[in-house]
C-alpha cells in the first residue's frame, strides 16, 4: 500500500479497485469517508494490495446512508456487495464499523475454516490462542505481545484449518477500547495508533497498526501450541493454572463463531488436538509479567 | 469475452453447466448467487452433481463448502424444530400438521430442497384448530414478534395467517395459516381441496403432494407484491417442475386442482416465466391442459414487461432496463390482487407512514456486529 502515491490510491478506492490481501482472504475496500480513507491507508500501510483484480472475497464499503439522516446528525452504513447487513451507526464511528463489518463477513460467510473468537500471537513457531469474552483484556494482551516481539496472527479471530491442523493469520489491526488505548499509547510510543472514535457500543476504540513482521508473514500458518485463557483482575498477582481438556472444550465453544457448523467434524478435529495443547487460564495485573511467563513456556 | 452472468447461474441451477469459467466469472456468480439467496443450491450443483466437471479454484470452493455447512446445519435445525412443534402441538389437532414452502421442501426431501434456506417455518392446520395451537404454541415459547394493534387487527381479519410467532430462545419463526392466500382477497380457495392433496412424510408431519405443491408455490410467486427473491422462487418452481414432469398422474392432479380452486393462470405464469427465464421448454402433453382462454396480447405484453424483470437475478451486475418501474407495477398488482381497493387505501397509508417515521429518524436502535444469522432469507 505504501507505494502507492497518495492520489493513486484515492483514484483506486473512488472507483472500487482496491483490493487489501490478506492473505486468508482478499477484501475490495471503498468508502465515501476520508476519515475512512484515511484510517485504511494508516493502518494498512504495509499490506499487499492489488489494483482491478479479478478477483475478491468480499467487497465492503462504508458510505452516507441514502436517507435524511444524510444532513443532520449524520451516519455510516456499513455494505458488503451493496447490501446493508446491519443498522447505521453516527459517521463519528465509521471507521470502527468497517473493521466490525469486515469481521462480520468473515465470521458470517467464511466458514471454510473453524474459527473461534480469539487473539492469535506466535513466537519461535509455537502458536497461542487466547480465546476470551469482550472485557478480559485479551486485546490489550495481543497489542502488548505483538508490540513486544510476538508474531501477530490476529486480535480476533483464530482461524483453524482442520485439514492441517495449523491456525492461519487474519493479521488486522488490533482494535483498543478505553483506558487501553492510553496504555499502550504510554508502553509503545512508536505504534502507530488510529484517531480515537468516542462513546461507539465497545466505549472510545482506537486501532493499532500490526507489525510490519506480521503483516508481511500473513499466508504463513503456525503450528498449535497452547489455549490460554486470560482474566485481567486489578490488583492480582500473576497466576497460571492448568485447564482441563473439558473445561477448554466448553470455553471455546463458547467462544466460537462456526463450531456449530462444523458438526462431528468440528469436535473431533478439538477432541484429537487438545491432548496434544498446553491449557492454561491465567489470572494477571501486570502485562509484563505474563509476556515473561508465557515466553518461558514457548521457549525451544 | 464474457458472458452474461444470470445465464451462467441459470445453466448452472438447470443443470447445464459451462466448461469453464474465468476468474471473474466465478467472482460474479458468487455475489450473484449470494445476492439472490442462492449460493447453497449453486454449491449443491456444482459440488454434488456428478454430471458436473468444472473445475472449482480454491478460493472459489472456500465459499461453496462454507455455504453447503451452512445449509447443512440449517436443515438440520429446521427438521429438529418441525419435530419439536408436532410433537407439541399434534394433540391439539383435530388432523396431522401440513408443513408447507421451504421447510416442506425440506422435510418431504424434494429437488427444491437442496440449497434452500429461509426463514420462516410455514404450517397449515385447520381454521378451527387455529386458537389451539397458538395457546399451545404460547406454551411452549413462541411469542408473538408485533404488538402493534393495526398489525393484529390485519393478521386476524384479513390475512390467511395468524401474526409470526418467534420462539424466545431459539428466534425460530413460525407461521401458522389455515388458507393460502389472504381471505380478504377474495381468491381463497376451499381449503379442503389443498388438505385432501397432502402426503406423509418420516417426520410425522405431512406436505403437500408434488403436483399440489408445485401449485402453492406458483401461487404463492405470483400472488407476491415484493420480488427481492423472486429468480429464487423461480429457480424452486423448476425444481419442483423437475419432481412432476415425467409423471402423468401429478400432471393431471396439478391441471384438475388449478381449475378446481381457480388458480389456473398462475400455473400459466409459472411455466411462461419458467420458460422464458430459467430456459424450460414445457412440452405440449402439459400446455394442451389449460382449460382457461390464454389471457389477451396485450395483457401478456404487460405481464411479460412486470415479470421478465422483477423474475430476473437481483443484482447490479444483472442489467434489467426499467427494473423499478416493473417492480413498482409488481408492487400495486400484488396488492390489488390480495385485497380490495378501499382496504389498500388504508394499508397503503399505515405502511406509509411508518416508512416516513423510519426514514426520518433512522434506526440506530439493535445494533449488531459480530453476529452471525443462521437463518436468512
Amino acid at each position: 500500500m505504501s507505494e502507492l502515491s497518495n492520489a493513486q490510491y484515492q483514484s483506486a478506492v473512488k472507483k472500487s479497485e482496491l483490493n487489501i490481501e490478506f492473505g486468508l482472504i482478499s477484501v475490495n475496500v471503498n468508502s465515501s469517508f476520508s476519515q475512512v480513507t484515511k484510517t485504511i491507508s494508516e493502518l494498512y500501510r504495509d499490506y499487499n494490495v492489488t489494483l482491478s483484480s479479478d478477483w475478491f472475497d468480499f467487497n465492503v464499503s462504508v458510505e452516507k446512508p441514502s436517507n435524511f439522516r444524510r444532513f443532520f446528525r449524520s451516519q455510516a452504513v456499513f455494505k458488503l456487495d451493496g447490501h446493508i447487513p446491519f443498522k447505521p451507526l453516527p459517521s463519528a464511528h465509521a471507521y470502527p464499523l468497517f473493521e466490525w463489518g469486515m469481521n462480520w463477513c468473515v465470521a458470517n460467510f467464511y466458514h471454510r475454516y473453524l474459527i473461534f473468537h480469539a487473539a492469535v500471537l506466535e513466537k519461535n513457531g509455537k502458536a497461542v490462542i487466547f480465546p476470551a469474552p469482550p472485557g478480559s483484556g485479551k486485546s490489550t494482551l495481543c497489542a502488548y505481545l505483538a508490540l513486544s516481539g510476538w508474531r501477530l496472527l490476529s486480535d480476533e479471530m483464530a482461524v483453524l484449518d482442520i485439514e492441517t491442523g495449523n491456525v492461519l493469520p487474519f493479521v488486522r489491526p488490533i482494535c483498543l477500547k478505553n483506558n487501553s488505548i492510553r496504555l499502550v499509547e504510554d508502553w509503545f510510543p512508536e505504534a502507530f495508533i488510529s484517531d480515537v472514535a468516542t462513546d461507539t457500543q465497545k466505549g472510545d476504540v482506537a486501532h493499532v497498526r500490526p507489525p510490519t513482521d506480521s503483516v508481511r508473514r500473513c499466508g504463513e500458518g503456525a503450528k498449535l501450541f497452547a489455549i490460554v485463557f486470560p482474566q485481567f483482575k486489578a490488583g492480582s498477582t500473576t497466576e497460571i493454572f492448568s485447564m482441563t481438556q473439558m473445561n477448554t472444550l466448553k470455553m471455546l465453544v463458547e467462544n466460537a463463531f462456526n463450531f456449530d457448523l462444523f458438526g462431528h467434524e468440528g469436535f473431533e478435529f478439538i477432541s484429537r488436538k487438545l491432548p496434544d495443547l498446553l491449557l492454561l487460564e491465567a489470572t494477571y495485573s501486570n502485562v509484563d509479567d505474563l509476556r515473561t511467563v508465557l515466553e518461558s513456556e514457548v521457549q525451544d | 469475452m464474457s458472458r452474461n452472468v444470470q445465464s451462467i447461474l441459470t445453466g448452472i441451477l438447470t443443470g447445464h453447466y459451462p466448461c469453464s469459467l474465468s476468474t471473474r466469472e466465478w467472482r460474479d456468480l458468487i455475489l450473484v448467487a449470494r445476492a439472490n439467496s442462492l449460493l447453497p443450491r449453486v454449491a449443491a450443483f456444482i459440488l454434488n452433481d456428478v454430471k458436473c466437471n468444472l473445475q472449482v479454484p480454491t478460493n472459489v470452493n472456500a465459499h461453496l463448502i462454507a455455504s453447503i455447512r451452512h445449509e447443512t446445519l440449517f436443515h438440520n435445525q429446521v427438521k429438529d424444530e418441525v419435530n419439536f412443534v408436532n410433537a407439541k402441538i399434534s394433540r391439539a389437532l383435530n388432523r396431522n400438521l401440513i408443513v408447507l414452502k421451504g421447510a416442506g421442501y425440506v422435510v418431504a426431501s424434494s429437488s427444491a430442497a437442496k440449497g434452500r434456506i429461509f426463514s420462516d417455518i410455514d404450517l397449515l392446520v385447520l381454521k378451527e384448530d387455529v386458537s389451539k395451537v397458538e395457546r399451545a404454541l404460547h406454551l411452549f415459547g413462541f411469542v408473538s414478534d408485533t404488538d402493534s394493534e393495526y398489525d393484529q387487527k390485519y393478521y386476524r381479519e384479513w390475512a390467511h395467517e395468524i401474526p409470526p410467532l418467534r420462539h424466545l430462545q431459539r428466534g425460530t419463526v413460525l407461521d401458522v395459516h389455515h388458507n393460502i392466500v389472504p381471505l380478504v382477497s377474495g381468491r381463497a380457495p376451499d381449503i379442503e381441496i389443498f388438505l385432501k392433496s397432502t402426503v406423509k412424510t418420516e417426520y410425522g408431519v405431512e406436505v403437500l403432494r408434488p403436483a399440489a405443491m408445485f401449485l402453492h408455490s406458483a401461487i404463492h410467486l405470483f400472488f407476491s407484491e415484493e420480488f427481492t427473491n423472486g429468480y429464487r422462487d423461480l429457480s424452486d418452481l423448476s425444481l419442483l417442475l423437475d419432481e412432476i414432469i415425467d409423471d402423468d398422474d401429478e400432471i393431471s392432479y396439478l391441471f384438475f386442482l388449478a381449475e378446481n380452486t381457480g388458480f389456473e393462470n398462475e400455473i400459466f405464469l409459472a411455466l411462461r416465466y419458467l420458460d422464458r427465464i430459467f430456459g424450460r421448454t414445457i412440452p405440449q402433453d402439459i400446455t394442451k391442459n389449460f382449460k382457461q382462454v390464454p389471457p389477451s396480447k396485450i395483457r401478456l405484453v404487460v405481464m411479460d414487461f412486470i415479470f421478465g424483470k422483477v423474475l430476473a437475478a437481483n443484482h447490479r451486475l444483472v442489467d434489467v432496463k426499467f427494473r423499478g418501474l416493473a417492480q413498482w407495477l409488481a408492487f400495486v398488482r400484488g396488492h390489488l390482487l390480495k385485497m380490495p381497493f378501499n382496504i389498500l387505501v388504508k394499508h397503503t397509508a399505515s405502511k406509509l407512514w411508518r416508512g416516513i417515521v423510519k426514514s426520518v429518524t433512522g434506526d440506530v436502535e439493535n445494533r449488531h456486529h459480530v453476529q452471525r444469522k443462521d437463518i436468512k432469507d
